[in-house]
Order: C-alpha cells, then sequence, then structure tokens
C-alpha cells in the first residue's frame, strides 16, 4: 500500500499541468494513466491550436482561463523546451452574416479580455494567406499553435523530476473511501491518498462514480481530421476557421498549420456512444476535404498522407442547447475529490489555470510549503532538425549517434531515439516513440523508418519482436521472428 | 488439350498457347525459341528458382539471403522453406558460398545471394 | 565542419546511383557515392527474389546479386570515394551538398550532381482508407526489409491491396514463410504487374486476385481484425451492395510509389504532377544546370535494367558537365494520344536519346510515333501495352523542327 497526499487520476494535458504545479509544493503526489504514456487520449488528438478565447461565453470558466492560459503559453513552453509559434489565426466570412458573426466575436473577446483581435478586409486577408476563400476575416493576434505531446510530456517529465510519482498502465478500476481519504484500485496495486484529482478526461464522469459522486455524464463527440504534407505549409501560415456556425458542436471544419509544418484539416463534430471509438469514416473524410477546399482552392488530394480522430468529453448531450462550461470543483458530495469534469477545448490553452485552481482549491484546505526539488524548467532530448548545421555537427562530436539520421521525413536521430526510448516515464512503445520525436508521422508514414526504430528498440530494451508494444503495453504487434 | 500460359524467362511475357497434337506439344506465341522449351516444361514438369533467407550470425542483419543454383520441381518449393528455417551461419559470407549442398530431389546447392560481412563491433 | 571537392556527387548508392558513379568515372571524374546505408544496393538489398537483369546480364539474378555486380564494379574502379552512412538533407543549387554523417556534419562542393535518390510508398493515409489505426498495416517495401532483413514477423493472416509487382511478389514472400495470404485486390480493372509474377505469385499457390475490390475501412483496436473491402465500378465508385469483411491480422499495401523530390525541391526545382517528380532533357539534366537525376527519384519504373541505363546517362553527361560540356537548348516533348507522361520531357536536337514512356489506356496492335512539324520522325510498332508497363524506345537525333516542339502519340 502507498500512501500518498494527492493521487491524479489521467495522464493527460489537464493531469499532467496538475502534476506539475502540485510539484511546487511539499506534497507528495502520484500520477496514474490507465496508457503506456501520457498525452494518449484527446490532449494528443486535438489540433495543436492556443485558443484566444473569443469563442467562449464571457463570464465562463473556459472564457477566463483561456484568456489567463493564452497569455501564459509563450513563457511555459520556453521554461519547458516545448515548440511553440505565435502566428495567429484568421477566421474567415464568406457573406454579410458571416461578417456579422465576426464582429460578434471581437465583442466576446473583447469581453473576455483577449488581446489582438481585429477585423480584417479581403485585401488584408489575402495579404496574409494569398489564395484563401471569403469576403473578409477576423485576425486574432494572440492565436498561437503548440505540439500538444511534448507539452504533455515534459510538464509530466518536469513534475516526475520535482517528486511526482508517475505509474503507466494503471486503470483505475474501485476507488474506496477511508477515513480521511480515499483508497485507490487499479488492476495490480492499491494507492492511498488525501486527495483525489480526477482529470480522467473522456472517463471523469466514471471515475466520479466510483468515488461517489454520480451526478456527472460525459458525452463523447468525436471529430476526425486529415493530415497533409508538409509541402502544405507554403499554401497556408496559420490556423485558418471559417466564422463559427451555431449548433455545429465545434468550431467548424479548419485548416491548422502544426509546428511541423503539416496541415490538418478538421475536426467534424459526431456524438457517439462509445468512449473508444476511434475509427475514421469514409463520408466524413471526403466531407472534411471538400470544406477545406472551400477555405483553401488550391489544397490538392495528393497531399493527404494521414487521418486521426479525437474525441471531445462533452457535458452536453447531442441537441441540448444549454451551455456546458469547465467543472473545476471539489465535490461538495464527496469531500477530498476536486473533479475536472468537461474539460474540452480550450481545455490544452487553460490546462494550467485549470491547475493554479485545483492548487488553490488544496491550499484552502492545507498549508503549501514550497518543494526545494521543484523543476520550473525542463529540457527535453535536443530536437537535432532544429539545430544550426555549426550545433548538429557538434552534437555528432558528442555522440555520433546524432549522425545517424533514422527517420528521413522528420530528420530524427539515433540520438534522440534511443534517448526516448529511455523516458522517464518509461513508456516505450512504437506510439510512445512517434508522438515523443514524431519518427514515422512523414509523409511515408513510417515506411522507411520503421523496421529501424523495431531494430533500435530490440537493441537498447534488449527485447524480443512479439515483445515490443504498438500502442498499449502488451499488444504485440509483431508475433514473433521468421525464423 | 488446350492451354494458355505466360512465359516468365523476361519481361516480355509472351502470351503462349500450348496445344497437344499427334507430334507431341505444339506452342505457339512465343516470340524466341526459349519460349517454347519453357512451355513444354512448364506442362510437363514446372520449376521454379527458390529464394529466401536463413539466420547468419555477426552481420549486419540478423538473415542472409539465399536461392537455389538451380531451378527446383515446384512442389518442393515448401519443403525447401521449411528444411531452410533450421539452417544458420556465421558472418563472413560471400556472395555465391554454399550454404546447403545436394538437397532435395533435384539435389540443388543452397547459396547465398549477397556478401555480408562480419560486423565490427560497437557499430 | 568538414569540407570536400569533387567532380561529380551522387546521391543514393541504389542502382542508379552506382551506375552513375559508374559511368562518370568512366568519363574520368573524381566521384563521390553518397549512401545513407552501411553498404551500396539501396532497395534491391530487400528484394532478395530472382527476375532481375535479364536485359542486361542475360541471366535471372535476385536483387543482392544484381546489386552485388555493380558494387563489386564500383570497388574497383578508379576515381569513386563512397562515403556511407551519410544522409544528404540539402543540394543547393550551387551544387553545394550538405550531409548528416556520424562522423560530422559534411559539405561537399560538386561541379555537377547526379540526384539517384529512389521513391517511397504510397501509404494508407495517401489513399485515405478509413477506420482505425491499428498495428499490422504495412506499405509491401517496410513488410519486405522486415521479414527478409530484419527477422521480424509481421502477421499470421493477410490481405494484400493493390496488384504491382511488389504486392504480387510479397503475396509470395508470405506464403513461402508461412503466412496465409487470403487475397490480393486490385482497384482497377487490369492487374498492374507482370504476368509472370501473377503466374508464379499468385497462381502457383492459388492466391486469389480479384479485381475491381478494394478495402474500405480498417478495423481493430490495437491491432488489425478485419478489414471491409467492396467492389468498384469503372469510374472508382464503391458500390456498397458488394461489402464484405475479411478477417485478417495483416493489410499489405502495394498501391504505387513516389518518387523522392526533397532534395530537388531544396534545390529549387519543379515537381511535375505527371512523374511526380522534376522535369529532364535527354541529358537527364534537370532545369538547374549541372544537376542531373535518374532512376525511380526522377520517374517510378519497372525494371532495374531501365534504372541502370538511366544512371548510366545521368552519370555520363554529369562528368561531360563536370568537364565543362554544356548543353544547349532543347525541344520540349508533348504528350500525344494515349501517352500519360514521357521521360525526358524535352530532347537536345541531333543527338539520340533514351525515350520513357506511359500510356493512359491498354492497346493492342499499337504504333509509337514522333512527329514534328506534321512530319512522322520517328515509330515504332508495339504489340501490347498497358499504363502499368513502360514503353522504352531509342530515339534517332531530331533536328530541323520550326514549330520548336515534337509530339508523342501512341496510337
Amino acid at each position: 500500500m502507498q500512501n500518498y497526499d494527492v493521487i491524479i487520476v489521467g495522464g493527460g494535458a489537464v493531469g499532467c499541468a496538475v502534476a506539475y504545479t502540485l510539484s511546487q509544493y511539499d506534497l507528495k503526489v502520484a500520477l496514474l494513466e490507465r496508457n503506456g504514456d501520457v498525452a494518449m487520449g484527446t490532449s494528443g488528438k486535438n489540433s495543436a491550436v492556443v485558443h484566444a478565447g473569443f469563442n467562449n461565453r464571457p463570464g465562463s470558466l473556459m472564457a477566463h482561463l483561456c484568456v489567463d492560459g493564452n497569455q501564459h503559453f509563450a513563457e511555459i513552453c520556453h521554461r519547458l523546451d516545448v515548440p511553440y509559434r505565435a502566428c495567429g489565426k484568421l477566421v474567415v466570412g464568406f457573406d454579410d452574416q458571416d461578417m456579422e458573426i465576426l464582429r460578434g466575436l471581437v465583442e466576446t473577446g473583447r469581453q473576455n479580455g483577449c488581446r489582438g483581435l481585429e477585423l480584417i478586409d479581403q485585401a488584408e486577408m489575402q495579404r496574409l494567406e494569398p489564395g484563401m476563400g471569403g469576403v473578409g476575416a477576423m485576425f486574432s493576434k494572440s492565436t498561437a499553435i503548440t505540439n500538444p505531446f511534448l507539452y504533455t510530456i515534459h510538464l509530466c517529465e518536469a513534475a516526475m523530476l520535482g517528486g511526482v510519482e508517475c505509474f503507466m498502465n494503471q486503470e483505475v478500476c474501485k476507488i474506496e473511501p477511508q477515513p480521511n481519504g480515499f483508497a485507490v484500485l487499479t488492476q495490480t496495486e492499491t494507492y492511498r491518498c488525501k486527495t483525489l484529482i480526477n482529470a480522467a478526461g473522456l472517463y471523469s464522469d466514471k471515475v466520479a462514480a466510483m468515488a461517489g459522486d454520480d451526478r456527472f455524464c460525459i458525452y463523447p463527440c468525436r471529430g476526425e481530421y486529415l493530415i497533409l504534407d508538409q509541402h502544405a505549409s507554403t499554401m497556408i501560415s496559420r490556423p485558418i476557421y471559417p466564422a463559427p456556425h451555431k449548433g455545429v458542436g465545434g468550431l467548424g471544419v479548419h485548416l491548422t498549420t502544426t509546428m511541423s509544418g503539416n496541415v490538418l484539416i478538421g475536426p467534424n463534430a459526431e456524438y457517439i456512444d462509445d468512449k473508444n471509438d476511434y475509427a475514421t469514416k469514409p463520408a466524413v473524410l471526403e466531407q472534411l476535404f471538400a470544406e477545406a477546399q472551400q477555405l483553401c482552392p488550391q489544397l490538392t488530394r495528393n497531399l493527404i498522407i494521414g487521418q486521426y480522430t479525437g474525441i471531445r468529453s462533452k457535458l452536453v448531450a447531442k441537441g441540448e442547447k444549454n451551455f456546458g462550461d469547465f467543472i473545476i470543483e471539489e465535490s461538495d458530495r464527496v469531500p477530498g475529490l476536486i473533479n475536472l469534469i468537461g474539460i474540452e477545448s480550450p481545455g490544452l490553452t487553460a490546462s494550467l489555470p485549470i491547475a493554479r485552481m485545483v492548487a488553490d482549491i488544496i491550499g484552502r484546505k492545507q498549508e503549501l510549503r514550497p518543494n526545494g526539488q521543484f523543476q520550473a524548467e525542463y529540457r527535453g532530448p535536443v530536437r537535432f532538425r532544429e539545430q544550426s548545421r555549426e550545433a548538429q555537427d557538434a552534437l555528432i562530436a558528442q555522440n555520433p549517434d546524432y549522425g545517424e539520421i533514422v527517420c528521413r521525413c522528420e530528420s530524427v536521430t539515433k540520438a534522440e531515439i534511443v534517448q526516448a526510448l529511455h523516458n522517464p516515464l518509461g513508456a516505450h512503445s512504437i506510439v510512445s516513440i512517434k508522438n515523443r520525436l514524431r519518427a514515422t508521422m512523414g509523409r511515408c508514414q513510417g515506411g522507411y523508418c520503421t523496421p529501424k526504430i523495431v531494430n533500435l528498440m530490440m537493441e537498447e530494451l534488449g527485447v524480443a519482436p512479439q515483445e515490443i508494444d504498438f500502442r498499449h503495453s502488451g499488444d504485440m504487434p509483431f508475433p514473433g521472428r521468421v525464423k | 488439350m488446350k492451354q494458355n500460359l505466360v512465359c516468365f524467362l523476361c519481361p516480355n511475357s509472351c502470351e503462349l498457347t500450348v496445344e497437344e497434337t499427334e507430334s507431341g506439344l505444339a506452342v505457339r506465341g512465343n516470340r524466341c525459341p526459349r519460349g517454347e522449351a519453357f512451355a513444354k516444361q512448364e506442362l510437363l514438369d514446372p520449376q521454379r528458382t527458390l529464394t529466401s533467407s536463413v539466420r547468419i550470425h555477426g552481420a549486419e542483419f540478423p538473415l542472409l539471403s539465399v536461392r537455389s543454383d538451380r531451378p527446383v520441381k515446384k512442389r518442393e518449393l515448401l519443403p525447401l522453406m521449411q528444411q531452410l528455417r533450421s539452417v544458420e551461419c556465421t558472418a563472413p559470407i560471400k556472395q555465391g558460398d554454399i550454404i546447403l549442398s545436394g538437397v532435395g530431389e533435384t539435389a540443388v546447392n543452397i547459396i547465398a545471394t549477397r556478401t555480408m560481412a562480419a560486423k565490427v563491433r560497437g557499430r | 565542419m568538414k569540407e570536400i571537392v569533387c567532380d561529380v556527387a551522387v546521391i543514393g548508392g541504389g542502382p542508379a546511383g552506382m551506375a552513375a558513379a559508374l559511368s562518370a568515372a568512366a568519363e574520368g571524374a573524381q566521384v563521390l557515392l553518397i549512401e545513407r546505408n552501411e553498404g551500396l544496393g539501396g532497395i534491391l538489398n530487400q528484394c532478395i527474389h530472382d527476375g532481375f537483369g535479364i536485359h542486361r546480364f542475360g541471366e535471372l539474378l535476385t536483387g543482392p546479386e544484381y546489386a552485388g555486380r555493380f558494387a563489386q564494379q564500383v570497388a574497383a574502379a578508379e576515381g569513386i570515394q563512397v562515403l556511407s552512412h551519410a544522409l544528404v538533407t540539402e543540394v543547393g543549387a550551387d551544387h553545394t551538398v550538405f550531409c548528416t554523417t556520424p562522423k560530422g556534419m559534411l559539405t561537399c562542393h560538386a561541379k555537377a550532381i547526379v540526384l539517384a535518390v529512389g521513391c517511397y510508398e504510397r501509404t494508407r493515409g495517401a489513399i485515405t482508407i478509413a477506420g482505425t489505426r491499428p498495428a499490422g498495416v504495412y506499405t509491401a517495401g517496410t513488410a519486405q526489409h522486415l521479414i527478409n532483413l530484419d527477422n521480424v514477423a509481421i502477421g499470421k493472416r493477410a490481405v494484400i491491396l493493390g496488384s504491382g509487382d511488389i504486392g504480387l511478389i510479397m503475396a509470395r514472400r508470405l506464403t513461402l514463410e508461412g503466412v496465409e495470404v487470403v487475397c490480393v485486390l486490385e482497384k482497377m480493372p487490369i492487374c498492374n504487374g507482370l504476368p509472370r509474377n501473377v503466374q508464379q505469385c499468385l497462381k502457383d499457390f492459388g492466391i486469389p486476385l480479384y479485381l475491381n475490390r478494394t478495402v474500405t475501412e480498417l478495423r481493430g483496436r490495437n491491432h488489425l481484425e478485419q478489414v471491409v473491402v467492396c467492389d468498384v465500378d469503372d469510374r472508382g465508385a464503391t458500390i456498397p451492395e458488394t461489402t464484405e469483411t475479411i478477417d485478417c491480422d495483416t493489410l499489405i499495401l502495394s498501391v504505387g510509389l513516389i518518387p523522392e523530390t526533397e532534395l530537388l525541391r531544396s534545390a529549387g526545382l519543379p515537381v511535375a504532377r505527371m512523374t511526380n517528380s522534376t522535369p529532364v532533357n535527354s541529358h537527364l539534366e534537370t532545369e538547374v544546370a549541372g544537376i542531373f537525376a535518374c532512376g525511380n527519384g526522377l520517374h517510378v519504373n519497372d525494371l532495374v535494367d531501365n534504372v541502370s541505363a538511366e544512371g548510366e546517362c545521368a552519370g555520363k553527361w554529369a562528368a561531360r558537365y563536370a568537364a565543362g560540356e554544356r548543353a544547349g537548348s532543347a525541344i520540349p516533348v508533348e504528350c500525344g494520344t494515349n501517352v500519360r507522361y514521357t521521360m525526358p520531357q524535352t530532347l537536345l536536337p541531333g543527338e539520340t536519346a533514351r525515350l520513357s514512356l506511359r500510356v493512359l489506356r491498354e492497346a493492342r496492335e499499337q504504333t509509337l510515333v514522333v512527329r514534328g512539324d506534321g512530319d512522322i520522325l520517328f515509330s515504332r510498332k508495339l504489340s501490347h501495352v498497358t499504363p502499368a508497363q513502360m514503353v522504352c524506345v531509342e530515339l534517332p537525333g531530331i533536328v530541323g523542327i520550326n514549330s520548336g516542339k515534337v509530339e508523342v502519340s501512341v496510337e
């Protein structure tokens, strides 16, 4: 039996932000994640946009925390070695009605405290994004893009170095009330804590119910994306959204540039029953491409290199008109349970302000003393492709493995793969290598580097082919040797 | 009896017709004399070159590519594959080295198709 | 950072690059042959089946044997320095080549460059098969590498999508190595592979080939469990009432090859839609003087013999460019009836040239005709043409065209 002051359930952006924030204090904290790595759910399957906060209802937690998060995002990315680019965003209107909606957005943004919003005419829009459809746009200067995998992973790894214990492959299956706290049971272990933080995303309703608070219901709402080749980055240089229309259930199908230069198309919004239904559908992918072509007529199909699905954890059911704000509070039914529920978009942007609120809730109940071990700054493995030639040469002189490029599309070196395989979290699936380094995410989708990565995994981890994990522990992508 | 075949001795892929006549098999459609021989062989006793790999120790890769030095009977392919499963060798190996000799009904040799140097330690 | 100079830098040590290096060295050039892997041979090393080299060597060799013959010549040749474990990341229009190697970053200043960089495989994402993202979905070449070189098994029951030669050859390889191959599916109404491969790879083992049929969806959360397949009509639209599911743990995709164009792009060269690569003249020189291209990085070939021939052409002219020889202006080749593309895209006047082309539609008893100013300059009978089989002819030197262009048709 392991005893903690705080247990965080869920290793998404929010759970990891809470872990990082609490590592500032002299608390014994554990984070439990059901997957083999963090950022395996919604946190890694979204548009990777740092939102400005003009889409959210004034006065809501969403609005307040999004604007707060946006203003501090660049700084945290700098501290934690996370890619970030302040590229701004365009919300494009196609007719007078759209332009009216855009004027409304500027007003909402003003009320929410967003900085840098302006309406621009077609000429100015064309100057910013040549070849774009539409009659005018709202330009949001403070919108940015990031790498949500590295954001989440680095928050978690920094928290670990600060003393937070992180346990992967631990799916919570039972929570028992204890005098002055909880016993949290997984398939293999039991953990005890005084305060339980429910950052379980899509499953936050289930975790709350296990702890004795059964008032919540999460309605999963899928969004599919197409991924375009980095060649598409010559066509657009910042996220391009259509003017939002009511009842769409999301922000509308948009084009988003990513840190790597790929362009994303998506997402649609479709309520589903199965929280694990990540399959894409042929008709939806067709529709996404057609809508993206309206925004950017020069897009061609041969740019498509991949696809994925993310699932929003919505508090509002299909067809309901009411507004579902973030729930960030200590349960009034179960003292010691802090619920973070309904954290959908802009949850990535708002994750650290949400974590700050959690720390404040805990601080109201007990004195929080500083933790001398806290790691305010963190650096992951050096990203070879982002270095100058001189710096690359110096890296190779230190370690010749930097001179061996394994993933050619994304210029990922053997040295980076070896370091990622020995990450602090102990995550070592093919997908966790991909999420950390972008290896296999390029235009050949791992065609060239998959065998090389598999060989490195066998060599570095000392395992046989059948012991390699694809996405989850023990999922066995390879049955063994050929002979 | 009339049968259609595709000659695979070269990429021309001649479409052959073989007919049984009183004077033996008559082949049509071949653009070179080798096509006629091929058609007769294919009908009477089809043969294939076996290509595969065997385990190798101490080389850049764990497998060494090999082939039969002559075609084998088609029905021998799978039994010979089974035999190759238990074969192991050690680098260095030169292309053309005999890995197994005189196997199968046709007593073919299995030869290496690639030169594999012994792996330098640390590389 | 290390800097070196050479007459001709050849990028890529596969069949095209080795042939280019040899022919450049034969012209007296000092050649740097840059290869990203440990050994030469490129993709041929994983093509352990036979069928290579009938035109060039008059015998059927396996891929490693074909590569080995060239590698031996390279090792014996005067004037070729092989730089292995070196990945070229950028080529400048000024003939600078930037390499990453375990010994450090290296910049090579060459008088001429031959790009022999090969191609990559079209993926599941590129053809947008919907469904889950499970393990067990491989392009044919990746599967081939894992099975033939790495000794890693990929599954027990496979479906193959795409009837190109690589797909057919993988059907046989998987069968021989103990994997059950359920079927090969081809979206087009005709098989894209050579007839001999249909016989040796499918019929020999009783593997069915279904034409006008494709995979529409993948199922299975972590590992592939099922593919959904469906007939397609002549326009490529799916016919829902023909849908069925096939249980399998492996899907092999052999759905096309795409030339590598990153280095061409870095040198500022355009990429044309039909070949997915850059246009060249009959010396295989690109629009940037002194940069030559050949092999599957220039356009996707069916036969390695042709790749080697292109390499020899590019290497020879790169060496001559390095020695100061310059090509004049060239005559554009226009695609006429039933011609999808030609390579080269322009012809140098008065010089013989190897012309490769692909047709748009299958046809029998055709004539390839080259016209200039309305006159027939060259013609050749072709008994059978299909889009999957490249047509290759030697053209005599063409001079005195008033209109400044020629047209190639298959009619």
